[in-house]
């Protein structure tokens, strides 16, 4: 199997064809997608009546309505227009691993998704810049490329996606941003989830989190090293130090989730011990974030 | 509480290593996370932490801490006085010298030793031991390491005081010798310090207690006596009494000689403080028996050495046989009423015939072979002594003589003319007692068994009978060659507790009575025995029928100055204090120490274990 592909499984491709991202909003689009947009437009969905004025295109004239009321209507209809799907990958250090893995995993089956439904998919890995891009694609033949770029977005560096993403090329239209991190930001999320807001976006987290994250599997008189800053820190760790350090990372991530509520921004809590099909196909449908 | 080592404490120096240790020892193992974020958080919430947490963070530095803390205080052992002894056993040393029988105590010295030793008795645990050992004239321990205290108190009540000079020394010797070999063993000494130098023994950790009993000085006492012959007549003798008051006040002492119930003397004397006064008794002879000398000073406090004895014997017959000789010889030996003289021809002096003489004088004839034991005087160059002698030389100057020699006292050789003298080879271990110019003349000597007295020169050969001083001489050498056979001889004066020996060959039927009623005798291959002398007075022991009679007296001034040691200067550095009772015991407190470090030890073993597992 190719190396990208090996990212998700095909039987598993093969029932997310059948899914479709749902948006909680309507964007605007700059091509006709799939998605409604609120610019009343030139698809088949009637949206409503407007008088005409001179100048109208004569072919959205309402004959019929002439007919019965003698009276110039302009049939208004919505726009079904594309958007944009970021798929934002927080490759700082602290992913490194399972963590980057699942994300990737997570992200191209939403980006498969996507693409399905002519989406145009865009891939950013964040660092405390941008550390690789692929500008938006459309369409599932490009689901390849897509994997592939997925694929080579490598851990590295430090974590600052308020920086990162105030680099990010600005994408016509209204779009989805789905941010997969760990939420291990020495500035907090912030800045970068109020950035996002600000272009338009409507904002979804996938909060990673690996087993080993919730109770180390650390014991004794250890130096621990930030794998981000190479920071080091003396920490004598017992049973007690554990059941603290646990508690510390609940009330922690209470706090992220709370934090992307008040900023209206989509947060979901995934333990890479998780099943991906499991979560994509259960807890997203469960969640409202995929449809059939 | 108080350390009886505090050095001890320097080992708490210890915990600078373990604590710098615990800070450095730790060679962390690098753990890269994925962000120290959390971890951050979590310090500085344990920093805000109760100061409980902290210290749970650092327990096995603060066990380890409190563990040496607890091992330092150990060795540096502390303790605390309480109201029981705190030895785990006792060795009561108790006095039993003559002077431990001072009535100012309640009412002896020895009383109030043994009511001090029933108190220590009673601090003693129902596990504690107890040992008693007395220091008298012997060292004897009368009761080994036991937790029985009443069998201590039972041999306690049996202890008396000797009238013997003792030896406190031997007695705290073998009772620090004891102590070394078991732990907190206290030596508690019951005494009145006694006049020995202790400063040689040496205590070496061992709790040693003086407890004083008594408490005055006022004494007088026989330091010394001696009963010798009169100067002036050979059966006459003298008593010679020395005594002294110890006191700090001159004392009115009477001294009373009594020769059975005879008074022969009698002397009012002012003793100063301190200082010895002698005084002499003319014993009248002809008369044996028991001497008795007394000493009565008001304020005296010690019995035993206000009475010493002396024995008188009678002038018992002494057996001289005359070989050959002439009769003015045989007269002048027969005038001494102690002589039984009997005369015999040189043929008929064999063994058999000398056999039980107390001296054989041989003017002519040949000592018989195997007479060795025998005394002789071999007064004639004719007659083969111990000495050889040579050539006759003519008329021999004498040059000298020894006249402290008992048989040339009074004995005057100037202008004796001698008309020649056998030279002498070898001495054959005889002494000159009169020399000349070509040689000794006369020699005397102990051998074997008897004494012997050899004449270079034949006294018909000389003007020496014709002089004064050849009886003196013939007398003289009858005391002297029978002073040892015990018929002549005053009986000896021993000093109380120095066994008594003398040799009786063929000894067998012994019995022996003491002032204070039988006494045993050990006989030996002829060698009698009595040890147990420790009473002052007449001791008679009969062998065979014949009377072998001693006394034994104190006349020891260590015993009779009864002023009780303020210490005892033991280790010459640190003497020991009297305490004015039993002193509180000491409580050692290393026991719980050690109990709680292996509690410490255990629960250090077990929050490690704890910490690794977790």
């Amino acid at each position: 199997m190719d190396s990208a592909l090996s990212l998700l499984d095909p039987a598993f491709l093969k029932r997310l064809a059948a899914r479709t991202l749902r948006s909680r909003k309507r964007g605007t689009g700059v091509r006709v997608g799939e998605r409604r947009s609120q610019r009343r437009g030139q698809s088949q969905e009637f949206a409503d009546h407007r008088p005409y004025v001179p100048g109208d295109d004569l072919r959205f004239l309402d004959w019929h309505l002439y007919g019965r009321l003698d009276t110039l209507w302009v049939k208004l209809f919505e726009e079904e227009e594309d958007r944009v799907v970021w798929l934002l990958l927080d490759s700082s250090a602290s992913m490194q691993g399972a963590k980057l893995d699942y994300a990737r995993q997570i992200a191209a089956a939403l980006g498969f998704v996507a693409l399905g439904h002519h989406d145009r998919v865009a891939v950013a890995g964040l660092t405390d810049t941008i550390a690789s891009y692929a500008p938006p694609r459309r369409g599932r033949r490009d689901a390849h490329a897509l994997f592939q770029t997925l694929e080579a977005v490598h851990p590295g560096g430090g974590s600052d996606p308020g920086a990162a993403i105030a680099r990010l090329p600005r994408q016509q239209g209204a779009g989805i941003a789905l941010l997969f991190t760990d939420f291990l930001y020495p500035d907090g999320p912030d800045v970068a989830l109020r950035q996002l807001r600000a272009r338009g976006y409507e904002v979804h987290t996938f909060h990673v989190v690996s087993p080993d994250e919730l109770r180390p599997a650390l014991e004794g008189d250890l130096v621990l090293v930030d794998a981000e800053s190479g920071e080091e820190l003396a920490v004598s760790v017992d049973e007690a130090a554990l059941d603290r350090y646990e508690a510390t990372l609940h009330a922690w991530a209470t706090e992220m989730e709370a934090t992307a509520r008040r900023l209206g921004v989509g947060y979901t809590r995934v333990l890479t011990s998780t099943p991906v099909e499991d979560f994509v196909l259960r807890d997203l449908e469960r969640l409202g974030l995929l449809a059939r | 509480m108080s350390l009886i080592a505090p050095l001890g404490l320097l080992l708490g120096l210890l915990g600078i290593p373990i604590v710098a240790m615990y800070f450095l020892r730790i060679r962390r193992r690098k753990v890269v996370v994925p962000s120290l974020m959390l971890w951050h958080a979590l310090q500085r919430q344990e920093q805000r932490a109760s100061p409980f947490d902290r210290f749970r963070r650092h327990l096995l530095l603060l066990l380890q801490l409190l563990l040496l803390a607890t091992l330092v205080l150990a060795l540096s052992r502390p303790y605390i006085e309480t109201e029981a002894n705190a030895f785990r056993s006792v060795v009561l040393v108790v006095d039993t010298s003559a002077s431990m029988g001072a009535t100012d105590g309640d009412p002896t010295r020895i009383d109030t030793a043994r009511a001090r030793a029933r108190e220590v008795l009673g601090t003693l645990g129902p596990s504690d031991e107890a040992m008693l050992l007395t220091a008298g004239a012997r060292t004897e321990v009368l009761v080994p390491f036991t937790r029985d205290s009443s069998e201590v108190e039972q041999a306690l009540d049996g202890v008396k005081p000797t009238e013997a000079a003792g030896s406190l020394r031997d007695g705290l010797q073998l009772a620090l010798s004891l102590a070394r070999a078991r732990p907190d063993v206290e030596v508690v000494v019951l005494s009145d310090g006694g006049n020995e130098d202790l400063a040689s023994l040496s205590v070496q950790g061992v709790g040693i207690t003086y407890v004083r009993v008594g408490t005055t000085a006022s004494n007088a006492g026989i330091l010394a006596m001696d009963l010798r012959r009169s100067p002036v007549h050979e059966l006459d003798r003298q008593l010679f009494v020395t005594v002294e008051s110890f006191g700090t006040e001159p004392a009115d002492a009477t001294v009373e000689v009594r020769l059975g119930t005879h008074l022969v003397g009698l002397r009012n004397e002012r003793l100063p403080p301190g200082e010895p006064v002698s005084m002499v008794f003319d014993v009248p002879g002809g008369r044996a028996g028991v001497l008795e000398a007394t000493l009565d000073v008001p304020g005296d406090h010690l019995p035993a050495d206000d009475r010493a004895w002396a024995l008188l014997g009678a002038a018992a017959a002494r057996d001289v046989v005359l070989v050959g000789g002439d009769a003015l010889t045989a007269r002048v030996l027969a005038a001494d009423p102690r002589v039984v003289l009997k005369r015999l021809r040189p043929a008929e002096a064999t063994l058999e015939a000398l056999a039980g003489a107390d001296a054989v004088f041989f003017l002519d004839g040949v000592p018989p072979k195997g007479g060795d034991g025998l005394n002789m005087a071999l007064l004639s160059r004719k007659v083969a002594g111990p000495a050889t002698l040579g050539e006759l030389r003519p008329m021999p100057e004498i040059v000298s003589w020894e006249r402290t020699h008992p048989v040339l006292r009074f004995v005057d050789f100037s202008g004796a003319t001698i008309a020649r003298a056998a030279s002498v080879g070898d001495l054959g271990g005889l002494t000159p007692l009169v020399d000349a110019d070509a040689g000794p003349l006369l020699l005397a000597g102990d051998r074997a068994g008897g004494r012997v007295l050899q004449a270079t020169f034949d006294p018909y050969e000389t003007d020496l009978p014709m002089r004064v001083a050849w009886p003196v001489l013939l007398l003289n050498a009858v005391g002297w060659l029978t002073e040892r056979s015990g018929t002549g001889g005053e009986a000896a004066i021993l000093p109380a507790g120095t066994p008594w020996v003398r040799t009786v060959p063929g000894a067998s039927a012994v019995s022996a009575t003491g002032p204070a009623g039988k006494v045993d005798v050990d006989v030996l291959d002829g060698v009698l025995r009595v040890v147990d002398t420790e009473r002052i007075g007449v001791y008679r022991v009969a062998v065979d029928g014949s009377d072998h009679s001693f006394v034994a007296n104190l006349l020891s001034e260590g015993e009779s100055r009864i002023q009780p040691a303020a210490a005892l200067a033991i280790d010459a550095g640190s003497p020991v204090t009297a305490e004015a009772g039993v002193r509180p015991g000491r409580r050692e407190l290393w026991r719980p120490l050690l109990a709680l470090g292996m509690f410490l030890m255990l629960l250090e073993w077990w929050a490690w274990n704890r910490r690794k597992t977790a």
